[in-house]
């Protein structure tokens, strides 16, 4: 049953990719039917993948309704990959799942991770699931044409073997960090755990002015990204997309990055789909029940929408060839939303899946009830599979240890 | 192939509460451990109440006076909360950058500033590690862009090390860091100049030392130290820079100018005179306006309208040039009444007037120039329109694409003028059917107050929302819904000001004479000024602000000269 097998697992890295979709991902009628082999609709535009997939259904974000926070909506985005309380009204209690895996398999390269989002168009907690740490919100980038020149720039291209210079920059850059290595002195715990964020990046960059490696950056090829477009214009969303999609399969295959995340518009829904005839904000939509329900409603059409975007980034990976298999065999693609179904805005009984083993790592082939466990435990299965031994991940009070998945 | 196998498989087993004691509980109690799954909720159900203005459980001086479940501090000993370091948010960076490099200096955008209690000016914005990339790009290609290095200098910098670089280092590190630059600091930064200059040439050596200062944790951040004991236990005097600083950054959302640092250097920051003596130059000034201005927009929480959609099919007038018309409309209007009229509050909620172009005309079915350029301010029928609460601005960003919405009104006037936040919806709330032709809003909206699972959070929000239904989803007056006579009757609960009434402008008449409501202005400012919420050691602060904030009778400009020299500004103590 294991795609490829584990032995296959030690020569190509593993990666990790959040595919985050708004207000839910399936309606009723779309979803799979447990105890038999009808996969419903949801997953048709996803049935070569069905080898390489577990669906996870009814796992609980059971941190969601705990501690201070604002209203439901924005708690489940801030909760899903965190696990745990949030600090404050506003921030997320810990680092979410992605952000723990690049701590572990990020060292050394060039980018930790990668926040890659469309159309964000209001920046509260509902659009902010990605958390480096208690209070430290990861911001995506929105313009897929500002990523290319931060993430591409040290690549160098096949006519040039030397990284471009960076004169004013890099002198700017170690003033910056002498500066900031004596303010850290003067500061106390509260101060200097802000300052040390900045310190950090600077690091990083410090490491990309230096020149990236041949290593990293062979068999990679730049993406292209034609004309600049508008990326805040909703008729875009759907391009947008694809070139964030190109984007981060780029940094992923020029060895620029090992995890990433992409953000599909804000968790409040502010997209009317117009290109799919459904011209209704998503956030509208999931309160009214006719818009939701049916299979063919204009929810359902949203969803399998995103479904075929899914698609559109594991033939990017499955294109990709690794060892004996592809990229995606030994990444781990996990589609979710902070909602199970839309309509009731429940953050339990959600409904996520993951493509892709980690190297061999994981069994895949599954529709798996997961009888209420916590979103914790997937999140331990998964920092597990990347190398993380910890048998919790986030408030240990929702876990229950790692799922069984292997 | 592989055959996909599909397993029903149970781990556990758990009994979950009742849904619908679940969602009972949601809207009473504390709020912080609403809906727990195990059924462990507090509070009673007996007292429904809203949270207070405060996040901190020790208990403050809340703006819902009497409100059942309100914890209520009472100032006793003068104390200030801890200061945390903050960062400066991306409209005080551009200032900033304009005030060093001039006006046309081409600020970039950053990755979007958050929002934490509406304002950007929170202390939890940090430096992620997109945002440090942007930056560094942003200094090199600011300094990379000086057109003119020898007017920005003010000399012609040539010999290593002379006089022409050394002022302007000092004068222009003064200036980015808010205060003289330490020996080291201008040691570092004329190292930097001389290196630069002897590998390339002089212009380039001072584009370095901008870059340098503008990659600077000490131009990025605002650490304080304080200076000197204070009056108050455990706190410490503000230096007068770091006052020269609070003052501009919020008066002026940017660096202070060569005036306000030369009043820190003669240490003419010390007394409230001196200090309202600054502020009032500094309101003087254009600059108080736009910063003054981002106060409001994010209060009213209008700036979400910039990319709000609409139906075209449901409202075919509305298109980006009546977006932006409405957007400049209450821009002009905050303006006016801050700068032009008498400030109050009274006069925001309450204005019988407004300032109208061609497009705002025919919305608001008044006379108005012919052309969308040209606002004038003109009287709208008072039956109608009464203050910003009824303008097409605020109606049209909380409104559904494609209908009004009493939800989203009501949580508006609920979190941002009363200062209540709602506690968290429960998980399986029920939908609301779809719109339908002689069903109105209110008729499907009633469902939440007729369903008892609902009842409890919904009659804090739906009773101030549907008192605005003659507002349709792009703010237009409407007298029918779905061909059935609005029913615009609302009820104010869990206020100060309780009861019943009809329309927009009677509630925004009944929100003007709120205590409550005068009291939330205050708590939004101290928000927004301190870039935190409240807590207890805040309490003597924030009794003193409003006590003089209702003395004055809700005098918006006045309360900035109180924030400027209240306790809370004019001492520093250091977060742990």
């Amino acid at each position: 049953m294991l795609p490829g097998g584990r032995a296959r697992a030690a020569t190509a890295p593993t990666r990790f990719v959040v595919m985050h979709v708004p207000e839910g991902m399936w309606t009723q009628a779309q979803k799979p039917t447990p105890g038999s082999t009808n996969l419903g609709t949801l997953f048709a535009p996803l049935q070569s993948y069905q080898s390489k997939m577990n669906v996870l259904m009814n796992l609980d974000i059971k941190s969601r309704d705990k501690g201070p926070g604002g209203d439901g909506h924005h708690r489940g985005v801030v909760h899903m990959l965190t696990g745990t309380e949030q600090k404050d009204e506003s921030n997320a209690g810990g680092a979410s799942i992605d952000q723990k895996i690049a701590s572990k398999i990020g060292a050394g390269l060039p980018f930790a991770s990668l926040q890659f989002a469309v159309r964000i168009i209001y920046a509260d907690t509902n659009a902010r699931p990605i958390w480096s740490g208690p209070g430290k919100v990861m911001p995506a980038m929105q313009s897929p044409f500002d990523a290319y020149s931060r993430i591409f720039a040290a690549v160098p291209a096949p006519s040039t073997p030397t990284a471009p210079k960076f004169d004013l920059r890099r002198s700017a850059l170690d003033y910056a960090l002498a500066e900031t290595a004596a303010l850290r002195g003067r500061l106390g715990t509260t101060d200097r755990d802000m300052l040390d964020t900045y310190q950090e990046s600077l690091r990083d960059i410090e490491r990309r002015l230096g020149g990236l490696s041949t290593e990293m950056t062979v068999g990679c090829s730049k993406p292209t990204l034609g004309a600049s477009i508008d990326v805040k214009a909703e008729p875009n969303y759907p391009t947008i997309g694809r070139l964030q999609m190109d984007m981060l399969v780029a940094s992923l295959q020029c060895g620029l990055t090992r995890v990433a995340s992409l953000q599909w518009g804000n968790s409040n829904d502010q997209c009317t789909y117009s290109w799919l005839g459904v011209n209704t904000l998503g956030h509208d939509m999931s309160h009214n029940n006719n818009n939701c329900d049916a299979d063919g409603s204009k929810k359902a059409k949203v969803f399998n929408w995103y479904a075929q975007q899914t698609k559109y980034l594991l033939d990017k990976l499955s294109a990709i060839p690794e060892g004996d298999g592809t990229m995606l065999d030994n990444t781990v693609v996990l589609w979710a939303s902070e909602f199970s179904d839309s309509m009731s805005h429940s953050c339990n009984k959600l409904m996520w899946t993951m493509f892709g083993n980690a190297g061999g790592y994981f069994k895949t082939g599954r529709v798996i009830d997961c009888g209420g466990r916590s979103v914790n435990d997937l999140h331990t299965s998964l920092q597990n599979a990347f190398g993380i031994a910890d048998t919790t991940f986030g408030n240990p009070a929702y876990c229950g240890g790692a799922l069984p998945l292997t | 192939m592989k055959q996909f196998a599909v397993v029903s498989r149970t781990w556990t087993k758990r009994v979950s509460g009742s849904i619908c004691g679940l969602m009972l509980a949601a809207c009473t109690g504390s709020v912080a451990n609403v809906g727990s799954l195990d059924g462990n909720q507090a509070g009673s159900s007996e007292n429904p109440s809203v949270g207070s203005d405060s996040s901190d459980n020790k208990g403050v001086p809340g703006t819902g006076g009497g409100l059942g479940g309100t914890k209520q501090a009472l100032c006793t000993t003068p104390e200030v909360a801890a200061a945390p370091m903050r960062r400066l948010t991306h409209r005080e960076y551009g200032n900033a950058v304009r005030d060093l490099l001039g006006a046309t200096a081409n600020v970039p955008a950053f990755a979007t500033d958050t929002q934490s209690d509406l304002f950007d000016t929170m202390a939890d914005q940090h430096v992620s590690s997109l945002l440090a990339d942007e930056y560094l790009e942003a200094a090199a290609d600011l300094g990379e862009g000086i057109s003119d290095v020898n007017a920005l200098v003010g000399c012609a910098p040539a010999a290593s090390s002379e006089a022409c670089t050394r002022d302007f280092i000092a004068r222009f590190g003064r200036r980015a860091y808010r205060r003289p630059l330490t020996s080291d600091e201008q040691a570092r930064l004329s190292a930097l100049y001389d290196s630069t200059r002897s590998a390339s040439d002089a212009a380039t050596g001072v584009r370095a030392v901008v870059i340098a200062v503008l990659a600077s944790p000490h131009f990025l951040f605002r650490p304080e130290w304080g200076a000197g004991k204070s009056a108050i236990a455990g706190a410490l005097n503000a230096s007068p820079y770091e006052l020269a600083a609070r003052l501009s950054f919020l008066l002026w959302s940017s660096i202070p100018d060569e005036t306000l640092l030369e009043a820190a250097k003669a240490g003419k920051l010390s007394t409230k005179a001196e200090l309202t003596a600054q502020a009032t130059r500094m309101l003087d000034d254009d600059r108080a306006r736009n910063a003054n201005y981002h106060f409001y927009e994010q209060w009213f929480g209008i700036s979400l309208l910039q990319t709000a959609a609409k139906d075209a099919s449901v409202y075919p007038s509305f298109n980006d040039g009546l977006r932006s018309s409405m957007l400049e409309e209450t821009r002009r209007f905050v303006d006016h009444v801050v700068w032009d009229e008498d400030a109050k509050l009274a006069t925001m909620l309450t204005a019988s007037y407004s300032f109208v172009n061609k497009s705002l005309g025919l919305l608001y079915g008044v006379p108005a120039p012919s052309n969308d350029q040209t606002y004038v301010q003109t009287e709208l029928n008072p039956d109608e329109r009464s203050g910003v609460l009824t303008q097409a601005s605020v109606l049209a960003a909380y409104a559904g694409s494609n209908e009004s919405s009493p939800v989203k009104r009501g949580k508006w006037v609920r979190t941002r003028m009363l200062c209540q936040d709602l506690p968290a919806p429960p998980a399986n709330v029920p939908a609301l059917p779809e719109i339908e032709a002689g069903v109105s809003t209110r008729e499907r909206f009633a469902q939440h107050t007729a369903s008892p699972a609902c009842a409890s959070c919904h009659k804090l929000i739906d009773g101030l929302g549907f008192g605005l239904e003659h507002y349709d989803g792009i703010g237009s007056f409407r007298t029918k819904d779905q061909g059935k006579p609005v029913d615009a009757s609302g009820a104010l609960v869990n206020t100060d000001v309780d009861g019943t009434y009809v329309g927009g402008p009677e509630l925004a008449n009944v929100l003007a004479n709120s205590d409550q409501v005068r009291d939330c202005a205050v708590t939004q400012w101290f928000r927004y000024s301190q870039g935190r919420r409240e807590q207890s050691a805040d309490a003597c602060s924030l009794q003193a602000l409003k006590k003089s904030f209702a003395a004055n009778d809700g005098d918006l400009r006045q309360l900035l000269l109180d924030l400027v020299t209240s306790d809370s500004f004019t001492n520093y103590r250091a977060p742990g």
